[in-house]
């Protein structure tokens, strides 16, 4: 016994010593995509991130920043390797976790431990904790600065716990329960990370009653119902009953009583450290030792989640990050709530066609009125809330969101007919397990355990992200033929196939564990169906989201790495007794290890392999450098604000531009934050007061024709109109509250010629063409606040400050504000210019190009790191951003080519291929740019080289997808199309510029050859 | 149709070194009885040295012919064994054919591509096993029936220069034109004191 404790721990720290080798020699070395970049940023300054916020992630990771000893281009290196290293751990207690049930299994049947049974338990152990090392879902969070590892690492210590506890009672040890306050205590840390930690309560309390209370049907049954009940409690009244307290106290008792600020606060710490000091002492005095533990667990799951205080504490003092700007009880309790999030059903509810009936009070939102002394009113929350008629209410609403990108999809993915009626209950629950529970769920899980097509996102294709097995009949079945694959297609780093090893070895694990120790089997079980289903229950899907959501059901996978490591255990199982010998547990033990962890190592290197990748950083800079000193920056998305914010926040790279969010925009304690100066970026010259824009006026304003429509208006003018509060601005709608309006959508904005050329707004050469006034036709109906914000810049712009919108704000002039006519093209972003360019709005090119400008900075400003080498993996998120320098090389390189400049062109063209090269990002869409600018340079051999290599790669796809016949032609017809149609593009474009004016004939064109050749039967078939 | 390939299909011959009076000839989609034997009988009156690339499936049918062809001295290439078109047909499969055809010829490195039709990749991969792929600069049209013998005599002449690569095909759909042409070419092309060479 004392034998297996000291190897069970070597074993485990060998686990964790492997796992952190692995994320380390993988870890990325700077920042990600997506929202690293925030949390980045916020934890090496303590500032405020996105609700409901991440406390304890930014302490710990403003903890490991200090290792970088003030080198600040280390300083996401060092907070990913807290994630690198939470994962490391959460490895060494999915080991441990997988002996103790084993070794269960072997003591319940009455067998030693000896030799042969250790050997198979310390076998089950390392097979299970090594496959989900190597795991795709879970390695990829280890990588990355974002709370997803630290996340596990807390569901796994959770239920590590209580599996000591349970060693403990069978120690007869007295204090076993504080194994179960210590639950309690890191269920309360976690929220500062994670909420996901949660979902580990039912199986906790499956393991609890099974071994404190003698089973029977209708116990048993009790016992299921209180597990998820006390989830419940803890996420519906204990988080947000004890918020609900301070914000109470607060209003009452400095609105009603008329005592300082924050005295609701002191007193709600006061009462809940009585109630627990009481509580604990009755249940002593009663001899109740579950109330005494369950007081104490109570209390230290406030204490685990006090860490929400230091965002208060952070944010009063004003960070430049200061998200929902929490400073006090009050607005903590919104930003823990995610509030700005809004609210969705999940068991019953509107469905995504159901008819507004009115709209009802909400929540008053309350600010802190220092003059006063009171907290004050901002936004009464009168009729803010809708209600929707009868009968669109009904239960298990899976198809919900009204927003129209998600309707569409709703009625296409369920063929739906009559659009105006609700749903019916069975065509919920179709969508249910069709896409949230088939797509968002059922697929990650293959990914992980039976292997992944590509890192495409998939969105119902054939082609892009299925799972996939490597076993050819198998993934004929769901996803069609898979011989003569294109070799593009085969040469995805995330192509990974584990031949269903892991799933077969971990559903044997399942099978044994139930037939062997039903009990644990259960309570495991309850872990798995939690962390998996209920999540796709809860956050109600829709089609589709933005980014593939596999991270979010790691608690599910590591629940079946400890089944696969069962596998093991029950491969010994089925051997004949006289054959259960030491050498045969050592032999399955390595077989498993080699065919499962082993294989999904091999696999899955290549693609999780984030060593030497900087891409984000990159970007992220080359959007900055996009921009003249002082700029302002608008932008839009996730990619081109959170990098931006990390280079400028940690790195303190090209501090002086001022990045403005335009989805935050619209959010009154943003505005408040734009108007501060920030490093050396001045505050930007928003001309609305506090009482203007606060959250709850000019949220929207509404056009009403009052029969001056076509009246152009002087841009201050309308907006006086705007700023007003005369009620001939205000009109009535159905209810009674009063909107705003305005009456002109055509302004005139006029320019200081002399202020625009001082500050050097248009280039030296481009003075003649600046232009006496902007006229600004917005044709939109209704402004929100961000909108009214960009138009008062626009009116009262005195050419002092540049400003600039990325290139990824969107792909419309809607999205532009219809600016768009005065843009001017200058890297990874277009600058306001007062300069028409009569060529707007065609297509997505946006904006004349200034080549002198553009070409400095694509070639001298912008720097490569290595983004070209083959070795480097990047992943889809990576390579989209970078094809919008495939982009804007091709447009550079086309203006110059149009203004004689052909050898600079070509030069710029070269340069371009280079970094953003074939063997590393394929030929797609944003290759067409650079093929027309060679051409256009007159570079026709590269040009054409590149027709006929984007050729190639189209005729494997055309022939790979002729092999899909009968039903499955249909699913494929879209891809099919697609490559079609790149076809004719490239035909068109040869077509313009090989044959066009210069007398070749088209039929001796070995192109125009190729492409009868190839398009010819394809046609035929149509 | 030449003048797009260097940059495409790095390392493969499109025409020869222009500093020398001398020209190559190059014979496709043989060996074939009637006009094989007909244009060996004419370079030897001529004493031109050429370059045939042979169809495997031709070779095996008249070993003879390829026999006869070597002993000439001129040059052999492979063609592949089907005359498969590169664009339309699976990366491993040509491959594999061009290899085979040129296994049929002894010691021959010289590949050319059916119509001329060959991916990048696929050349790619023929260079990695030492395999020269070669294309040429003067097509003579001679293989299409549209065109009438003088156009295929004008063509050609005008379009051939010192180095250059010039195709004919000895198969018996080429034949009708082929017979006419050579000969007069041959003559032209030694008033011009041009010598006619293997690659
Ligand atoms: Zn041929």
């Amino acid at each position: 016994m004392e034998n297996y404790k000291k190897i069970n721990n070597l074993l485990g720290w060998v686990s964790f010593a492997i796992a952190a080798f692995v994320y380390i020699a993988t870890l990325e070395p700077t920042v990600s995509f997506w929202d690293c970049g925030e949390y980045i940023a916020t934890s090496a300054k303590l500032m405020v991130g996105h609700p409901p916020g991440a406390p304890l992630f930014q302490l710990i990771g403003n903890f490991f920043s200090l290792f970088a000893f003030g080198d600040l281009t280390q300083v996401a290196y060092m907070v990913n390797l807290s994630s690198a290293l939470s994962s490391a751990f959460t490895i060494l207690f999915l080991f441990w976790t997988i002996t103790h049930l084993s070794r269960k299994i072997i003591i319940k049947k009455g067998g030693a431990i000896d030799q042969k049974n250790m050997r198979i338990i310390f076998g089950s152990g390392l097979v299970g904790a090594l496959a989900y090392t190597f795991s795709d879902s879970f390695w990829f969070s280890a990588v990355e600065g974002e709370v997803y590892a630290m996340s596990s690492f807390f569901t796994a210590v959770a239920f590590w716990a209580i599996l000591k506890w349970e060693n403990a009672v069978d120690a007869e040890d007295e204090r076993a329960d504080r194994w179960i306050v210590m639950i309690a205590y890191l269920i309360g840390l976690a929220i500062g990370v994670h909420i996901l930690v949660f979902l580990t309560i039912p199986a906790i309390g499956m393991i609890y009653y099974f071994k404190k209370f003698e089973y029977n049907r209708n116990g048993f049954y009790l016992a299921n119902i209180v597990s998820v009940a006390i989830l419940g409690v803890v996420f519906q009244i204990i988080i947000p009953l004890t918020l609900k307290l301070f914000g109470f106290l607060e209003i009452n008792l400095v609105n009603q009583l008329g005592l300082p600020f924050d005295s609701g606060s002191v007193a709600a710490i006061i009462i809940l450290a009585a109630v627990t000091w009481f509580g604990v002492r009755f249940a002593r005095q009663k001899q109740k030792p579950i109330i005494a533990t369950a007081v104490l667990g109570i209390a230290y799951i406030v204490i685990g989640y006090s860490s929400f205080v230091t965002l208060a504490v952070r944010s009063n003092a004003n960070p430049p990050i200061d998200e929902n700007n929490p400073e006090d009880a009050l607005s903590l309790l919104a930003y823990y709530n995610r509030e700005q999030y809004g609210d969705w059903p999940k068991f019953y509810g509107q469905s995504f066609n159901a008819e507004i009936e009115r709209f009802d009070d909400g929540k008053p939102t309350y600010y802190r009125d220092e003059e006063a002394g009171k907290y004050l009113i901002s936004n009464d929350g009168k009729e803010s809330v809708r209600k929707f008629k009868k009968e669109y209410i009904g239960f298990f609403p899976r198809m919900w969101s009204d927003d129209p990108n998600h309707v569409r999809n709703y009625i296409a993915l369920m063929d739906i007919k009559d659009t105006k009626k609700k749903p019916s209950f069975g065509l919920h629950f179709k969508f249910f397990m069709e896409y949230q529970i088939g797509h968002m769920w059922w697929r990650y899980f293959m990914w992980n355990f039976a292997g992944r097509q590509n890192d495409q996102q998939h969105r119902y294709e054939l082609t892009k992200g299925n799972w996939l097995s490597g076993i050819g009949f198998v993934d004929k079945m769901h996803i069609g033929p898979q011989d003569n694959l294109p070799e593009h297609f085969a040469k995805n780093k995330a192509r990974n196939t584990y031949f269903l090893l892991p799933l077969i070895l971990g559903l044997i694990g399942l099978w044994f564990h139930f037939k062997a120790n039903w009990k644990d089997g259960w309570a495991i079980m309850m872990f798995f169906l939690f962390t998996g289903i209920a999540i796709v229950v809860y956050t109600n899907h829709k089609p589709f989201e933005p980014r593939e959501r596999d991270y979010a059901f790691v608690g599910s996978f590591y629940v079946f790495a400890i089944w696969i490591g069962l596998g093991v255990h029950a491969l010994f199982d089925l051997l004949k007794e006289s054959r259960q010998n030491a050498s045969m547990a050592l032999m399955i033990s390595a077989a498993c290890l080699i065919g499962v962890p082993g294989l999904m190592a091999q696999q899955n290197w290549d693609d999780h392999d984030r060593s030497g990748r900087t891409t984000a950083r990159d970007i992220a800079k080359a959007y900055l450098d996009s921009c003249d000193p002082n700029a302002i920056l608008f932008t839009n998305g996730d990619n081109d604000t959170f990098p931006l914010w990390y280079v400028q926040e940690v790195e303190q790279y090209r501090t002086d531009v001022r990045v403005v969010n335009l989805s935050l925009l619209n959010t009154d304690w943003y505005i408040d934050q734009m108007r501060r100066k920030a490093y050396d970026s001045d505050a930007v010259p928003f001309g609305f007061e506090w009482e203007q824009y606060v959250q709850g006026t000019r949220d929207v304003l509404y056009y009403r024709d009052i029969g001056i429509g076509d009246k152009r208006w002087r841009a201050e003018d309308f907006m006086k109109w705007v700023k007003s509060d005369d009620p001939k601005t205000r009109f009535k709608t159905m209810g009674s509250k009063e909107l705003q309006f305005y009456p002109v959508k055509k302004l005139r904005v006029k320019v200081d010629k002399k202020a625009v050329i001082e500050n050097k707004v248009v280039q030296a050469g481009d003075e003649d063409k600046i232009v006496d006034y902007i006229d600004w036709d917005f044709r939109s109906n209704a402004l929100p606040k961000r909108d009214l914000m960009l138009m008062d810049l626009i009116a009262y712009n005195d050419w002092t400050r540049p400003i600039y919108f990325s290139i990824t704000v969107g792909g419309s002039r809607k999205a532009y504000f219809y600016l768009d006519e005065y843009f001017q093209l200058e890297g990874l972003a277009y600058r306001f210019v007062p300069i028409k360019n009569p060529k707007a709005g065609q297509g997505a090119e946006f904006g004349r190009v200034q080549t002198d400008v553009m070409y400095d900075n694509m070639m001298n400003k912008f720097t490569w790191d290595n983004m070209n080498d083959p070795g480097l993996y990047l992943d889809e998120t990576n390579r989209r951003l970078s094809y919008n320098f495939r982009n804007i090389f091709g447009r550079l390189g086309s203006a110059l080519a149009m203004e004689g400049q052909k050898e600079k062109a070509i030069e710029v063209l070269d340069h371009g291929m280079e970094q953003v090269p074939a063997e590393v990002f394929g030929y797609n869409y944003f290759v067409l740019p650079v093929i027309e600018a060679y051409y256009r340079a007159g570079a026709t051999e590269k040009a054409h080289a590149i027709v006929n290599d984007f050729a190639d790669d189209l005729d494997e796809e055309l022939a790979y997808f002729q092999q899909f016949k009968g039903k499955w032609r249909k699913s494929i017809q879209q891809d099919m199309q697609e490559s079609m149609q790149y076809y004719q593009m490239l035909m068109q474009m040869v077509n313009q510029y090989e044959i066009g004016r210069s007398g070749n004939k088209l039929e001796e064109n070995d192109f125009y050859q190729r492409y009868l050749s190839t398009m010819g039967p394809l046609n035929a078939q149509r | 149709m030449m003048r797009w390939g260097p940059i495409r299909y790095p390392g493969a011959i499109f025409r020869g070194p222009q500093d020398t009076a001398s020209i190559h000839l190059t014979f496709d989609d043989g060996p074939s009885p009637e006009a094989t034997t007909f244009v060996l009988d004419t370079l030897k009156q001529f004493d031109a040295k050429a370059t045939f690339f042979l169809i495997g499936k031709n070779v095996q049918q008249h070993p003879d012919l390829m026999a006869r062809i070597c002993a000439e001295g001129h040059l052999l290439g492979g063609h592949s064994m089907h005359h498969e078109n590169g664009w339309n047909t699976p990366t491993p499969e040509y491959v594999h054919s061009a290899r085979q055809s040129l296994e049929l010829l002894k010691e021959s490195r010289f590949f050319r591509p059916p119509y001329g039709r060959i991916k990048k990749k696929q050349h790619q991969l023929l260079a990695a096993e030492g395999i020269q792929t070669v294309f040429w600069d003067v097509l003579s049209y001679d293989y299409d029936a549209q065109m009438s013998p003088e156009q295929c005599l004008e063509h050609t002449r005008k379009k051939t220069r010192p180095g250059s690569i010039v195709v004919f095909h000895d198969s018996q759909k080429a034949f009708p034109r082929l017979r006419r042409i050579l000969p007069q070419l041959l003559v032209h092309w030694t008033d011009m004191g041009w010598e006619c060479r293997t690659l």
